[in-house]
């Protein structure tokens, strides 16, 4: 038997509120991570320099690449 | 907590006042931990991801402006983004689905345990599982945080009303894999 789209919408909200419960963090996890935030400027330094390795390994890779591309390029145009 | 004092604790964590924050953290932390934890289906993660939302908000607030978005709606896309990047370092290290992802973490950590352990509502679970992301960011919103379709919209970057068609669509979508699964699970 088909049910009415008004039918199937509150019987479906109702199925998948049932399903989707909401859940409370872990209470140590609240209060940690706010005394953290709440010191903040030393974690916000250290994101900074994670930031400047990740752009230092980052420009290393490319000038790597870079080179072991021409090296290649280099050796295939003395091959001929 | 009128609109005033919160329009007032706002411009105040605007402009570094750490107190002020942590006001908008409280207020914001459950909703926030909730959505990532059913984006991404373990709490472990759900954890990390929720500290970086709140640092990221703490480090960029002084560039958010009241007059545009809500700052709910602010944190939930800064959410996203983070859900977003998740599963694309995911996707890089391995091939795990959001499907795969709940059925092969910690039995603690499940779905499930906060579930009525019905067949029905496992039936329901896989097919919200397979739904697109986007969907399953619809529903959280809509069902575990309870926002209305404007809400969403802000959020989403939509109007109500093609929020109101997708909630439809999905809600007809969910329904169609129910039918299908039934057969697989008789």
């Amino acid at each position: 038997m088909k049910t009415t789209n008004s039918e199937f919408r509150y019987f479906m909200e109702n199925k998948l509120k049932d399903v989707l419960r909401p859940v409370s963090p872990n209470p140590d996890f609240v209060y940690n991570l706010e005394n953290k935030l709440t010191r903040s400027s030393s974690v916000l330094l250290e994101e900074q320099k994670n930031k400047e390795v990740i752009v230092l390994v980052g420009v290393g890779l490319f000038f790597g690449a870079l080179l072991i591309w021409l090296l290649l390029k280099e050796r295939s145009s003395n091959r001929r | 907590m009128n609109s005033d004092d919160q329009d007032e604790i706002l411009n105040k964590a605007i402009q570094g006042d750490l107190e002020a924050f942590s006001h908008l953290y409280e207020k914001h932390i459950d909703k926030i931990y909730n959505y990532i934890y059913y984006r991404i289906g373990n709490h472990h993660d759900a954890e990390d991801l929720t500290a970086r939302v709140f640092h990221r908000a703490l480090a960029h607030i002084q560039s958010f402006k009241p007059k545009g978005v809500p700052f709910s709606a602010w944190l939930y896309r800064i959410a996203h983004n983070l859900v977003a990047n998740w599963y694309r370092d995911r996707s890089r290290r391995k091939e795990v689905s959001l499907e795969e992802n709940l059925e092969f973490s910690n039995q603690s950590y499940q779905l499930e345990k906060y579930l009525i352990r019905s067949q029905e509502n496992e039936l329901l679970l896989k097919a919200i599982r397979s739904m697109g992301s986007e969907r399953q960011q619809l529903l959280i919103l809509k069902l575990v945080e309870g926002l209305s379709n404007s809400e969403i919209g802000l959020i989403m970057g939509r109007s109500e009303g093609a929020i109101k068609s997708l909630y439809h669509r999905t809600l007809i979508s969910l329904r169609k894999k129910i039918e299908k699964m039934k057969p697989e699970e008789s």
